[in-house]
């Protein structure tokens, strides 16, 4: 299925898909029923308090005062009872989609419903009751002893967490029309699930918890995608998206003194076109020969990848060793769109002195979308080898003696301190390094009370348990991975009682797995890529804390894994049947499913939440390992570029941007050889990625990198965030800087404990040590 | 056409007068020209080459070389597929040139390789030389050997060879990139630096003898 020519795709990156595509992704096509149980539920109820009359025709105060009643409803013990009321007020929030005639009504009463369940306080409701169920036993234990868990099990839960979701989607995307009181209702929300009252910790926090319960095994009922898709929803809700974050930057760096970044990275990567991909014949003979089977849906698996485990063992790639050079067919359209610029940097000259003033900023090469970064340690590192070179010995971190350099130094440093760059990370850990030197003088660090700052605390303590239940959901719902027996099962929620046994059927339940697995890699993904973007900016240890645990428990080779597929056909997968989903399902009628209609599939010309988790992926493979050694390494040594080389063949330009930043940092280690088999990619890397000044990427050569040397880095680096979390969040533990007691009322007052024979014997000891002992005064003289 | 071609012949710019070879209509004239148009740009490449004052031949010597060798390298990357086994079975400069590989190890008779065998033999013998620290020292203070001259002759007359093939077997392939303009700077800052410091032999240049005098040089 995937072509030669992938045609540019029209994909548009942003905080989530369309309103109604992410609406429609909280449910499977199993629970597909149950929109009708819902209903029924909700118009028994109503039809003993309302006669005559439907939800639409009436007006305000007589559908709170309908709410109302349902939410007492909600009080009772039955639990069945309590059931039907919350699917009642489901309904509501789908959209009392009965009464409805096209998806535009369902998807506005959704919204309407949804603005007014949450004045009358349905969150706060749910919140209990979702405690409830989190807290019964009786359900745990009853889901340990089945042999096969199906959707059944979780009915509850995923009827209380449809309605959270509901809200908090509904009510989290701003639309123009909203009214006032809608905005307002929007901010009342989003503290309530930022700065907890009652409770000490966020919501996010339970969903958290409900994620690590799920994998320790102790809850396998949980129904894992709706947790995942809700606790993704409320953190970009309360923390913000990315564009809230790219304007939060902004005014940190003005905060902070630091001068504004030199392009909008949003805007240049929306601009950006992709480039046309590198075709290898040994994938186009494979391709002739696929075509040339019918109706197979080809989710064409590389040789060997079932055997591929990343830890273990012989390299699937050693046949592609040898070939290296793969041959690079004539079909390839011409050229990279652009010139090929290859030698344009004049590397003979090692600058060219611009007759400008120093505090210019100077405006980047045309053609190139990003300016030249140079970091203040690059400065330095340049200045300490001309030096050593010249004048025989250095001086630390001076960046501004430059006598006894020669002219084309000064103008090499004029230009490198010309695009120089700090980042806020860099302004925090020189920060913390102050802090840490000073712990008394300084005074208590003025901490900002954010969403972020709140959610990070609260998190700090079972942080690497979310992280890697996080992973493990991960890695059990990638395309690659095969059902283990022994890991969790996050096709609870998905699976129906009682299995298919049509044709058809199978067909269906099939299409539901990959899409229930897809979805969950989709938020997954976005919520991780969320957290490592917040708490980078918020403090960048709070971010470095998170991606060691990330690392540690082996996210690099995790993604990598993902990648090893065949990404052009999890981009085009076709994982859904249009007509099943909502709202559409509920305002039109069933047409017959066939197999010929699901083997179809829909018009789209790819995936978009599987092209957003492909991006989402790579952005937190790029923060994970940028400016670390060793991880870059990592990346080498799990032999990525082929990997990540196939990734480049999807059309799509944000895409192949953070693929080509993988590609660039591990250049220098993989020889000239590659080098000059993978000229298109390496001009690629040139015209689209940001070029850093004193870079040597494209002609470094450091076969030989040290792989010995990798744990002193993480080392030190787990000192510094140990450091800085205890400093921040610990109670202090040393006594050293623990006040002295010395009010005499206190210390006398305080209980000693004696030892038994103490009572008896302590005269005797005082008449023998003390009252017989001649003081001799003559010696205290002595001693002076 | 016509005009055009008499024009070349009569610009008053003429140290190079067109050889039969060279027939206006011809593919070798077409190029020739697009040779021409490309060659006078830049900086210069010349006065760039002399060694600075303050500092050492060798250091001056082995950054050059390392440079050509990465930037030749990827030059050849640039064009290598079209530079095949079956396009190029052996490896020669144009008719009257071929080159045999010799080294101390598998081929210690010169033997005819194809192309693309040569180049991967001699990137390979490059790279080791350069990454052999008795030859081409990284730390400071370290010397340089005795001999490190003699060795980077070898190693520019090999590189020397690789511009000899590219121009006279796959230029049409580097003008269809669009890249000649680069090439072309990129093997006068070549030509110039071992002429500075004599570091090929004239009779190793002979097969690009005509293209200095395009520059005037």
């Amino acid at each position: 299925q995937g072509s030669v020519d992938c045609p540019n795709l029209e994909f548009e990156y942003a905080d989530a898909d369309g309103h109604g595509a992410e609406l429609a992704e909280l449910y499977s096509y199993t629970e597909e029923p149950e929109l009708s149980t819902n209903r029924r539920c909700f118009e028994e109820d109503f039809h003993t308090q309302v006669q005559g009359r439907r939800w639409l025709e009436l007006d305000g105060a007589q559908q709170k005062a309908y709410v109302m009643h349902l939410l007492d409803g909600l009080e009772v013990v039955n639990r069945d009872k309590r059931l039907k009321v919350a699917r009642a007020i489901l309904y509501l929030a789908q959209g009392v989609f009965g009464d409805c005639d096209n998806e535009g009504d369902v998807l506005h009463w959704s919204r309407h419903n949804s603005f007014l369940l949450y004045q009358l306080g349905t969150f706060t409701a749910f919140l209990e009751l979702l405690n409830m169920e989190i807290d019964n036993s009786q359900a745990c234990s009853s889901a340990l002893r089945k042999p096969a868990i199906s959707l059944a099990d979780s009915t509850e839960l995923r009827v209380l967490l449809s309605v959270m979701y509901l809200m908090v989607e509904n009510i989290r995307v701003e639309q123009e029309e909203d009214p006032p009181e809608w905005k307002t209702c929007r901010e009342t929300f989003r503290m309530e699930l930022s700065f907890p009252v009652h409770t000490e910790e966020p919501f996010a926090l339970l969903l958290f918890m409900m994620v690590t319960k799920f994998c320790s095994g102790h809850a396998p009922h949980f129904p894992m995608k709706k947790v995942l898709l809700l606790l993704w929803k409320v953190l970009l809700f309360t923390l913000g998206g990315f564009e809230a974050l790219q304007a939060m930057k902004v005014r940190k760096r003005e905060e902070l003194g630091l001068p504004p970044l030199p392009e909008d990275s949003i805007q240049v990567m929306r601009s950006m076109r992709a480039a046309s991909p590198p075709t290898y014949s040994i994938e186009l003979v494979e391709q002739q020969q696929q075509q040339q089977k019918r109706g197979h849906r080809s989710r064409r698996p590389l040789v060997k990848q079932d055997s591929l485990d990343i830890y273990n063992e012989r390299d699937p790639f050693k046949n592609d060793e040898a070939g290296v050079d793969e041959e690079e067919t004539d079909d390839v359209d011409s050229g990279i769109e652009g010139e090929l610029d290859l030698m344009e940097r004049d590397a003979i000259i090692p600058t060219m002195p611009a007759q400008r003033p120093p505090i210019e900023r100077v405006s980047f090469p045309k053609g190139l979308p990003w300016a030249p970064k140079v970091r203040q340690k690059d400065i330095e590192h340049f200045l300490e080898a001309s030096r050593n070179k010249f004048i025989g010995f250095t001086l630390g971190q001076d960046t501004e003696t430059l006598i006894g350099l020669p002219r084309p130094i000064h103008e090499s440093v004029k230009t490198l301190k010309q695009h120089k760059y700090v980042s806020i990370s860099d302004v925090q850990i020189k920060n913390e390094e102050e802090l840490e030197k000073c712990p008394m003088s300084l005074g208590e660090e003025e901490v900002q009370e954010t969403p972020c700052e709140i959610l990070y605390r609260a998190m700090l303590y079972n942080l690497p348990q979310y992280m890697i239940a996080l992973l493990k959901i991960l890695l059990a719902a990638a395309p690659t991975s095969k059902a283990k027996t022994d890991s969790i099962n996050i096709l609870a929620d998905v699976l129906p009682e009682e299995m298919p046994i049509t044709v058809l059927q199978s067909m269906k339940l099939g299409i539901d797995v990959n899409r229930h697995k897809e979805i969950i890699v989709k938020s997954i993904s976005a919520l991780l890529l969320l957290l490592l973007k917040h708490f980078k900016l918020n403090h960048i240890y709070q971010f470095e804390y998170v991606s060691q645990h990330l690392v540690f428990a082996n996210c690099i080779p995790l993604i990598l894994k993902f990648f090893n597929q065949n990404i052009m056909s999890y981009i085009t997968a076709k994982n859904s049947i249009s007509v099943l989903d909502y709202p559409h399902c509920t305002v039109c009628d069933l047409p017959e499913l066939t197999a010929e209609s699901l083997e179809a599939g829909d018009n789209n010309q790819f995936c978009w939440r599987n092209l957003f988790s492909c991006i989402n992926l790579l952005r937190i493979l790029n923060k994970l390992t940028k400016w670390k050694h060793s991880r870059t390494m990592m990346l080498v040594v799990f032999k990525s570029a082929p990997i990540l080389k196939r990734a480049l063949k999807v059309k799509q330009a944000m895409m192949q941007l953070y693929v080509l930043k993988l590609l660039k940092v591990q250049t220098k280690y993989l020889g000239r050889q590659w080098r000059k088999s993978n000229m298109k990619t390496m001009s690629a890397i040139y015209q689209k990625v940001r070029h850093r000044m004193n870079d040597d990427w494209a002609y470094g050569n450091d076969i030989d990198a040290r792989p010995w040397d990798f744990q002193a880095e993480e080392c030190t680096l787990r000192a510094n965030i140990e450091a800085f979390n205890s400093r921040r969040y610990d109670k202090p533990q040393d006594s050293e800087f623990a006040p002295v007691d010395n009010c005499l009322q206190s210390v006398l007052g305080q209980r000693l404990e004696l030892p038994e024979d103490f009572h008896y014997s302590y005269e005797l000891w005082l008449e023998r040590e003390v009252f017989s002992q001649p003081i001799r005064w003559e010696e205290l003289l002595h001693y002076q | 056409m016509m005009a055009l071609c008499l024009k070349q012949v009569f610009n008053k710019d003429k140290t190079f007068r067109p050889r039969k070879k060279f027939e206006p209509g011809t593919q070798r004239f077409e190029l020739y020209k697009k040779a021409q148009a490309s060659l006078k740009s830049g900086l210069d490449l010349k006065a760039v080459v002399q060694l600075p004052p303050g500092e050492s031949i060798n250091d001056w010597i082995a950054v050059h070389v390392v440079d050509f060798f990465n930037r030749i390298n990827l030059i050849y990357g640039t064009m290598s597929e079209y530079c095949t086994e079956r396009s190029c079975p052996i490896m020669s400069g144009g008719l009257k040139y071929e080159y045999r590989w010799q080294d101390d190890s598998k081929y210690k008779k010169p033997t005819k390789l194809s192309a693309p065998q040569y180049m991967c033999m001699l990137m390979d013998w490059i790279e080791m030389l350069i990454n052999n620290e008795d030859i081409f020292p990284t730390r400071i203070g370290v010397p340089f050997p005795k001999q490190f001259q003699q060795v980077c002759t070898k190693i520019l007359t090999r590189l020397f060879r690789v511009f000899v093939h590219v121009y006279i077997h796959h230029f049409d392939s580097i003008i269809n990139m669009g890249a000649e303009a680069h090439v072309n700077t990129c093997y006068k800052h070549f030509y110039y630096f071992i002429r500075e410091f004599s570091l090929v032999d004239h009779r190793e240049l002979e097969p690009l003898v005509r293209m200095p005098q395009r520059w005037g040089g």
